[in-house]
Parts: structure tokens; sequence; C-alpha cells
């Protein structure tokens, strides 16, 4: 007889290994997760600042700690151009070296002074894909803009969840005075006019990342409550339920550790359609302008940058950023299908 | 013998509004009912759906599904103190840690995300002073003497993973896991196949006999599981108990119509056509009970008095209670 494996057959494990087999959607959450891990290294991969200097006998690392430009023999203020310092190391031909990231420009920096024409400027074999309309390089920006985009879809997705699902709970756990209080709630907040009441309150507060995603929450965190409310209502009549309130179980227990963990595919599901949203969302406000401020590296402002000009003349700052943003939005719907698939029941009850 | 339980007056109802008239109207699936339940007995309750055996264990309970039903009156005295009037933490250690109650559903009635050890821990950290190791040991025990065979790594698993069987196995252990007195088993064998029900009811007969659990209250339909396992038994119908009787005596001299026709029905007893007896009609609508006796319209003994009074439970023998005209001689 086989032993029985334990654990393995747990309802969660189960999904996880139907996911696995919806390939499109497995492979695009490795590539997703991949790209995202790789974006924070951004600094030692895409940056101005070489990561390590030696200069006259000393070592440096410009990449963790500012040194002013005078370090290295340099006349002018404030931070050195690394770039030139390395043609001047070169130049020199002693020991001394200077390690630079991979590409070597940084996504605020601004490369008037090597471009010698007005910005923007299309792509070369330098900045390969061009630079913005001040100057700056935008293969840099549209890689920092995609750690940004997904960060905020991922914080916005879940803050908005987590007050929606504890409102959703409470709502459809307590019922009653409870419920109709939250239903009420949520009707009237769903009901405000989403887009003005960012663009009023960009008008007086600039927002930056973090107030712009709790913004967005507070406006968000109503869409998932019902799915919730509705999970909760049905699972609360289960006979498990009662089974927990008769051995004398908190409710607080019986809604964290019976009810929830039965609730949660209605979450699991919405959750990378919630993300594409939300990033959608944040490409429209900064192309709008009332998204994240400059100089924060967004893929919004670059179209709107490319957009400006009455021709298609500056195409790269229009059709990069975009094809960024198709390329990670459909790769998460393609995790999202995959999440839906997994967690739908409905595929072993198929009459024949 | 000591009261462990006692139900005195207890009225449940239930409400709702007529979809003719749009008027709210009041279901009484508990009416009335008082019942004792002693040390080291079972206790039968018998009735077909709908007589409010069910409705009568959850109000022990406090199970009633508000604002729909309500308790409206009565006590429920457990050991002496009332066990309605018990709120919150107080209600909580005696759920589980004084009562026990099993379902009937059996694919239901264990959580399907968390392993079956954690959920029979849960019972046993909330009420004992166990970590959660000598809680798994104890769980393990539990599910040896549940007749779980590898007990110790099937407790690993998930609920889905047993049968039906298994699974009320569970349930049971779950359920005396924190050794309660007093044990509400609402058919708890319904859902099983007939050599199940059987091993399934011998364990809990073996598990009174070794342990702190002194009282089961057993609900059921089936009479012949009564006969088998109680020791006393209480007929309800429509809300109201009929009949209280030792068991034996009940099987020999059944004395309410009522009891009698179901006695026949489980019993296949047949009629001068060779057809098996039915009590006739359908178990009547708490919306449309008759005047008088509530089995008058489907009575086949009924007299005048039957439709225009109801009767009074009274003591016909001792410890022999029936609700019926035709022993009332005064």
């Amino acid at each position: 007889m086989m032993k029985q494996q334990s654990n393995i057959n747990s309802l969660f494990h189960k999904r996880w290994l139907k996911f696995r087999l919806h390939k499109r959607g497995y492979y695009s959450l490795y590539i997703i997760l991949i790209c995202y891990f790789v974006s924070f290294l951004l600094p030692l991969l895409v940056n101005k600042d070489p990561l390590m200097v030696k200069f006259n006998g000393n070592y440096y690392f410009p990449v963790f700690k500012y040194y002013p430009a005078t370090t290295f023999g340099m006349l002018s203020n404030g931070e050195a151009n690394y770039r030139k310092l390395k043609q001047d190391i070169k130049e020199k031909d002693n020991d001394d070296f200077i390690l630079m990231p991979f590409y070597p420009y940084g996504p605020n920096e601004n490369l008037l002074d090597e471009i010698n024409t007005m910005p923007p400027t299309p792509p070369t074999s330098k900045n390969w894909f061009g630079t913005d309309d001040r100057g700056r390089d935008v293969f840099a920006r549209v890689l920092y803009g995609f750690n940004v985009s997904v960060s905020f879809g991922l914080l916005v997705t879940l803050f908005s969840f987590m007050l929606g699902t504890i409102a959703g709970a409470l709502s459809g756990f307590y019922g009653g005075k409870t419920d109709i209080f939250f239903q009420r709630v949520v009707e009237v907040w769903s009901a405000l006019p989403f887009l003005y009441v960012i663009i009023i309150l960009s008008s007086f507060i600039t927002p930056g990342f973090s107030l712009l995603t709790f913004i967005l929450v507070l406006l968000n965190w109503v869409g998932i409550t019902l799915y919730v409310r509705g999970e909760v209502l049905r699972e609360k009549a289960k006979e498990y339920v009662f089974a927990s309130y008769v051995s004398g179980s908190s409710k607080f227990k019986i809604i964290t550790k019976h009810i929830l963990p039965n609730s949660i595919s209605p979450i699991v599901t919405f959750a990378p359609f919630a993300v594409v949203g939300n990033i959608a969302l944040l490409v429209a406000l900064d192309f709008l302008g009332f998204g994240l401020q400059p100089p924060t590296a967004s893929w919004g402002q670059l179209i709107q940058q490319g957009m400006s000009y009455p021709t298609l003349d500056r195409w790269w700052l229009i059709v990069i950023p975009l094809v960024f943003q198709f390329v990670t939005l459909i790769l998460i719907v393609f995790i999202g299908e995959g999440f839906r698939d997994a967690f739908d029941s409905k595929q072993y009850s198929r009459l024949k | 013998m000591n009261k462990i339980l006692q139900i005195l007056n207890l009225k449940t109802y239930f409400f709702a509004s007529d979809e003719k008239t749009n008027k709210e109207i009041v279901l009484k699936a508990v009416d009335d009912v008082s019942l004792d339940v002693y040390e080291d007995e079972i206790l039968g309750i018998v009735g077909e759906s709908g007589s409010g055996k069910t409705v009568t264990a959850q109000s022990i309970m406090q199970l009633i599904p508000e604002p729909s039903g309500k308790i409206m009156s009565g006590e429920i005295l457990y050991k002496g103190e009332d066990v309605l009037k018990k709120k919150g933490e107080d209600l909580r250690k005696i759920r589980g840690k004084e009562i026990a109650y099993i379902f009937q559903e059996t694919y239901t009635s264990l959580n399907p995300v968390i392993t079956v050890e954690e959920q029979i821990c849960e019972v046993i950290t909330t009420h004992l002073d166990k970590s959660y190791e000598e809680a798994a040991k104890i769980s393990v025990e539990l599910l040896v003497s549940m007749g779980i065979k590898d007990a110790a790594e099937r407790i690993k698993d998930y609920p889905h993973q047993f049968s039906g069987g298994m699974r009320q196995r569970i349930a049971l252990a779950m359920a005396l896991a924190a050794n309660p007195s007093l044990l509400i088993a609402d058919e708890p064998t319904t859902m099983l196949d007939v050599t199940i029900q059987k091993q399934i009811l011998d364990l809990l007969v073996s598990f009174k006999k070794n342990k702190v659990l002194t009282s089961v209250i057993f609900i059921t339909h089936n009479l012949g599981l009564v006969a088998k396992y109680c020791d006393r038994v209480a007929v309800m119908y429509a809300g109201k108990i009929q009949e209280v009787s030792p068991v034996a005596e009940l099987i020999k001299t059944p004395l309410h119509p009522y009891t009698k026709g179901l006695l026949y029905a489980s019993a296949f007893i047949k009629d001068k056509d060779n057809k098996v007896y039915i009590i006739p009609g359908n178990t009547p609508s708490l919306k449309e009970l008759p005047q008088g006796c509530k089995f008058c319209n489907r009575c086949t003994e009924t007299i005048d008095k039957c439709f225009k009074d109801e009767p009074e439970l009274i003591e016909i023998k001792p410890n022999h209670f029936v609700r019926c005209h035709l022993y009332n001689n005064e």
C-alpha cells in the first residue's frame, strides 16, 4: 500500500498544483517575480554611480555613499560625473580603476552636457531608448518605472484588500445592523467620482508615493467587500462553523481560523486583476499629471511627454513605456487567469 | 437519580411573513417543552422531521439564529444553573467543556482547510490548560479510541481524505475532546449506512461507560435505534412532547396514538390488507396546526374532545407521561 503523504493534500496545495498546470500563468508568475526582485537591484545594474572606485590608492563605493566631486580631483560642485572619471582614469593608465554598473545612466540624471542637442533625443547606442524632454535616460526610467508601478499596484491592492476583507468579514459575520451600516457605507463610497476626487485632492496636496497609495486605498477598498461578505455569509451557515461555536471557540477565532480561510477564493482570484487595474490607474494618473510627482520615474509621464508634441516624432517616449506596460499587465493577467482556474471548482462538476 | 439537565417550559419561536397576507406569523417550533435529563442515561428524542427535536437541542446550546428565531421563555438548568442566561465568555465555557454537540451532516461538519489535528487540538487548548503538543497527543489517543487506524499519521490529514463514517468519528472525538458531561447527538448517524451507524453508536455507548461523559441526548427518527441504545425516550410532535417513558415500557405499551403509529410503522407491522402501517396524512405545517390536540387530524382514535381542547401532559404510570385525552379520566 502506498504511504499516505501528509500535508500534500491541503486544499491550498491542491490549488497550487492545479495552478502549475496552467503553464501560461505559472511562467508569468515566475517572470514577474524574478523581474520584480531584480528591479530592487537596479541601483547596482542601471545607475550613474559606480559600484567601486579605486582612486589614488583609496577605495570608494559611490553606490552606497555620496562623495563630492572634489574627492576625485574634479572642479565641479556637487556630485562627480563618474562616466567622465572613467575616461580620465583610462587616460591616466595607472592602477586606479572604476567599476561602473552594467548600464551607466541613472533615472533622474540630467544628460544635457553629453547629448549636445535639444532633448528629447532618439535612441542611440549610448542611450538605448533615447532621452526624455529633460535629457534623462529613458531606458533607466522605464526600468525604474517598472519597480514603481508594480510596487504601487501591489501595495494598493494589498491594503485595499485588507481593509475590504475586514469590512466584508465583519459585515457578513455580524449581519443585522452592522451589515446595514457597512453596506450603506460601501454604497455611498462607491458612488464617489473617483477621478474627480483624486484630481481635486492633487490640486492642493502634491501626493508622493505613500500618500497616493493611501488615497487610492481609501477609494479602492469597497470593491472586494461585497465578495468577501457574500463568501462569509455562505460559510458562516456551514456546520463546521456551528461545530466550532459549540466547542466553545471565540468569535475572533471562528472568523480568522475557520471562516476567512474558506472565503479566500474571491480575494485571491481578484487580486491579480486588481493589481492590473491599479497599475493602469497609476499610468493614467501620471499621464494626466495627477499622479506621482516628478522626478519619480513613471511610465505615464513619459507617454505624456511623447504625446504633448503635435506629431509622433517622439515615438520612443510613447512606444517604449506602452510596450513595458502592456507586457507587464498581460503577464499579470495570465497569473490572474491561472489563479482563477485553480480556484474554480466548476471543472469538477461538469456533466456530460 | 440526579438531574443533569432540566428544560422548563421552553418556548422557541420562529418568525416568518405570510406570503399572501404579508403579515408576520409566529411558528411555534418548540412550544412549552419541559424535559429532564438524568445522570447516567441516554435520552432519546424521537419525532418526524419538523417536530422540534433539533430546535430543542439547539436551544440548549443557544444556537437559534436571531432575528428569525428566538427563545421566548423558559429555563434550561444545567447542574442547577440557567444556561440560557449565560452570555459570551461564560457561555463559551459551557459549550464544548460541559455540553458537547454533534451534527448530522458529516461532510460539512469539519473545516476543509485545516488538518484534523488542528481542529481537535483547538477544542482541547480552548478548554483545558494544555500546550499544543500535549493536546496533539491527547487527540491521537482520542482517535485511537474512536477506532481510527494509524491515527498518529492520519491525524495530519485533511477532512476530505476521510470517509463519511470516519468523519463522524472525528466529529465525535472533537465533541468529546474536552471531556464534557453531556453530549447532544443530533441525528449523528442519519447520513451513514447501517453498519457504520451501529459502530458509531456502540462507540458512543462505550465512551459513556468509560469516561466523565454521563448523559447523552440522542435525537433521531429511528425508533429501532432508540430501543437498542436509549434508557428513556421522549416523543415529540408539532413542537410539543407527546409522550415520555422508559424505553422498554414504551415499546411494550405505547399509549399515545402517534407513538403507536411510529412504532407500527418502524416495526413493519402489517394490517389486514397486508400493507405496512403508515400514519395517515403528512407532518403538519407549523403555520396551520389544528385546534385542540395537534395530532387530531391524523389520529385514528379521536374523541370529540380532541378537536376542542389541547390535552395536558399527565403521568399515567410512574415515569410514564402522555399528552392524550384517551387517558385523562377526570
